[in-house]
């Protein structure tokens, strides 16, 4: 397999920042993002054995990344806003006002154009980028756990104490929102 | 019919859960008649596609972005060589 190096410093190097832009995305504190990064690439050459050689070096890193992130998540809930008493009211609001009364939308949604040509796009990664720092807390530990770690949700109602509608509701609010910064903030 | 404030919640609680027959033809249905709506899904479709590709190496995210600093390089250099 070309590239693959038991060396955890290799990896360090052809992989560090890779994974480091993955964790802080979802984790969004850069402490937490290094211990992160840190602790995948010592798990990775534990584990290293592991490894078939199919597939990509970094989407096995990747994969093992997804696991410390949920551990960061779990380790520094309590420590930060991630348990504030009552998102539900403002999330309310920001998704409500993106329609009309009669259900409608209330602004026509735009034509993002060709996906891959989107992609190629630094607008669209730096708004990216920007969208889901300004999620609020709660909303973006959901959203990340969901969409970039891959728990189901029955395991993320159990991590979280949610019902399974609430996290429907907050994973729905988190998707328009960020949809909706998006086109406000790539398309210009 | 539904509004498109119900259809922008199933299409997104469809990523979570699978959505009953009846909610699949009233989700079809207002698709057929609904830009706003089909363009709705479509972003969805491309905020997923941009997920996956942060997973993999040609990632057109790599050349922007937050990087980690030498500090932290170096850190994580001295924690994996302990």
């Amino acid at each position: 397999m070309p590239g693959m190096h038991s060396n955890p410093e290799t990896w360090l190097d052809t992989h560090g920042d890779a994974l480091y832009r993955y964790a802080l995305l979802q984790l969004r504190d850069p402490h937490w993002a290094e211990e992160a990064v840190q602790e995948t690439l010592v798990s990775a050459f534990e584990a290293r054995h592991g490894f078939s050689g199919k597939g990509s070096e970094r989407t096995w890193l990747i994969g093992i990344l997804k696991h410390k992130v949920v551990d960061l998540f779990r380790l520094h809930a309590r420590e930060s806003q991630l348990e504030d008493n009552d998102p539900e009211a403002e999330d309310e609001d920001s998704v409500d006002a993106l329609f009309q009364p009669d259900g409608h939308w209330a602004n026509p949604l735009r034509d993002w154009g060709n996906p891959d040509k989107m992609l190629e796009n630094k607008r669209f990664w730096t708004a990216l980028e920007k969208c889901l720092n300004a999620m609020p807390p709660k909303l973006a530990r959901i959203f990340a756990l969901r969409e970039m770690s891959g728990m189901e949700s029955e395991e993320i109602c159990k991590e979280l104490s949610v019902t399974t509608t609430n996290l429907w509701t907050m994973l729905h609010r988190s998707r328009t929102s960020l949809r909706h910064c998006l086109e406000k903030n790539w398309l210009g | 019919m539904l509004s498109c404030k119900d259809v922008s919640r199933l299409v997104s609680e469809s990523r979570d859960r699978d959505p009953g027959f009846f909610e699949r033809i009233g989700i079809t249905v207002h698709l057929w008649i609904c830009l706003n709506c089909r363009r709705f899904m479509e972003h969805m479709k491309l905020l997923e596609k941009a997920f996956l590709q942060l997973e993999t190496d040609d990632c057109h995210c790599s050349a922007h972005g937050p990087k980690l600093s030498d500090d932290a390089r170096e850190r994580i250099r001295q924690k994996l060589r302990g």
